[in-house]
């Protein structure tokens, strides 16, 4: 039950963060070029299916779980219990709602309104910032630890859906200026990587109580260990490739290959953050 | 500039150093009765934990003896989802008691935990 949840978790975050992402990259990026815009609307509506049906497994999987029974996942009284008592069931109702509305929005003429899909997936992203850990600490600092991981959660979506967005340009034969558009990238990047990096220390600074978590091999610590080596590899390769901006015409292939390998270790972290939400990041005692 | 961003450093390490430390897991903080002591008859029990707990997924059984005792209702106390009230269905008779309880915690994660008082005469 626990792995299959983790496994929910990690589809779930995937989908809505690139959803997200690559909405708000698109046109910082390719300001009104519309190339890509039928592409990216199709892989929208798979995405947002995805996060539709793994939305709905979630659900499923965590009436199981507080029922401790599997069964109860398909009793329509325990479900209802928990969608209508229980906190992440209140949330949980307004998540898969949206996710609705944003599937019919994307197969509605209406998919080409961008600042309508943003608040959508905006409102999806913003939904998905109480569950897990950001529930635990009551009254107004649990509002700002809910605030702090909503950011946390838009910089990864921007980071990671303009990835994605990058491999699909770079995967095009030639056409864009490809430098201008990595300089756009990257000077959006260092906002998002240096929120990302804040929101995240502050994450973990009042998750587990210390600057970081011990003992260090272990259970939460480790996990954390490896994520957070994970972006530092991100870092680096997005480092490698700014410095070598100059000649990136040239290496268009080793460029592509560096931002899908970026792209892989993105979800690597996201898996490892799945992995996190469902460990308790101190022991008690 | 450097002002600036001494200035902003400063006060993110301050907001570290004042965020307190908590438990993710509703842990049993203070229990009345408290464990291990000898009380006359209460007609609630109070559970205090150390997160909010989901009531309508929150077990507690109460057992003297090796038999269960009836639970007339368990529910937190208004909008503290932290404390849990569990009534007994009849008033409980001198002798000693067991109290086990399974926690959902409010970002829906489990917890047990046990632990013993007395009834005296």
């Amino acid at each position: 039950m626990a792995s299959a949840l983790v496994l929910c978790r990690f589809l779930h975050f995937t989908v809505v963060l690139m959803l997200f992402g690559a909405w708000v990259y698109k046109p910082l990026l390719l300001g009104r070029e519309t190339t890509l815009d039928r592409a990216l609307a199709r892989i929208s509506c798979w995405l947002a299916a995805l996060a539709l049906v793994s939305g709905v497994c979630w659900l499923l999987l965590i009436t199981a779980s507080m029922a401790g029974a599997w069964d109860a996942a398909f009793e329509p009284s325990t479900l209802r219990l928990v969608l209508g008592s229980t906190f992440f069931g209140q949330v949980w109702s307004w998540h898969l709602l949206l996710n609705g509305v944003l599937l019919a929005l994307l197969l509605s003429p209406l998919r080409t309104h961008l600042p309508l899909r943003l608040a959508l997936g905006g409102s999806l992203l913003a939904t998905l910032a109480p569950v897990g850990h950001g529930a635990m600490l009551d009254g107004v600092e649990g509002q700002w630890l809910m605030l702090n991981q909503l950011v946390h959660l838009a910089c990864v979506a921007i980071w990671l859906g303009g990835l994605m967005l990058l491999v699909m340009i770079l995967r095009r034969p030639s056409g864009h200026g490809i430098q201008a558009l990595l300089q756009r990238f990257s000077g959006v990047g260092y906002v998002v990587v240096a929120g990302l990096l804040i929101t995240g220390l502050i994450n973990v600074r009042v998750l587990t109580g210390a600057f970081w978590p011990t003992p260090l091999l272990s259970g939460f610590a480790l996990i954390l260990l490896i994520k957070v080596t994970l972006i530092a590899a991100m870092l680096a390769l997005a480092l490698f490739n700014r410095l070598r901006i100059n000649d990136c015409e040239q290496r268009r292939s080793a460029l592509r290959n560096s931002v899908i390998a970026e792209w892989l270790l993105g979800m690597g972290a996201v898996a490892a953050v799945s992995l996190l939400g469902t460990m308790p990041p101190m022991i008690a005692g | 500039m450097p002002l600036k961003k001494a200035l902003s450093t400063a006060a993110l390490l301050g907001s570290l150093l004042a965020a307190s430390s908590v438990f993710a897991h509703a842990h049993l903080q203070s229990q009345t009765p408290a464990a291990d002591s000898t009380v006359s008859a209460p007609t609630t029990l109070r559970l205090v934990f150390s997160e909010g707990v989901e009531a309508a997924f929150t077990k507690v059984t109460i057992s003297k003896d090796g038999a269960t005792i009836a639970v007339q209702s368990l529910a937190t106390e208004g909008s503290d989802k932290k404390t849990l009230v569990v009534t007994p269905a009849a008033p409980l008779t001198p002798g000693a008691y067991k109290v086990q309880w399974h926690a959902v915690s409010v970002d829906t994660h489990k917890s047990e935990g046990a632990y013993s008082f007395k009834v005296g005469q």
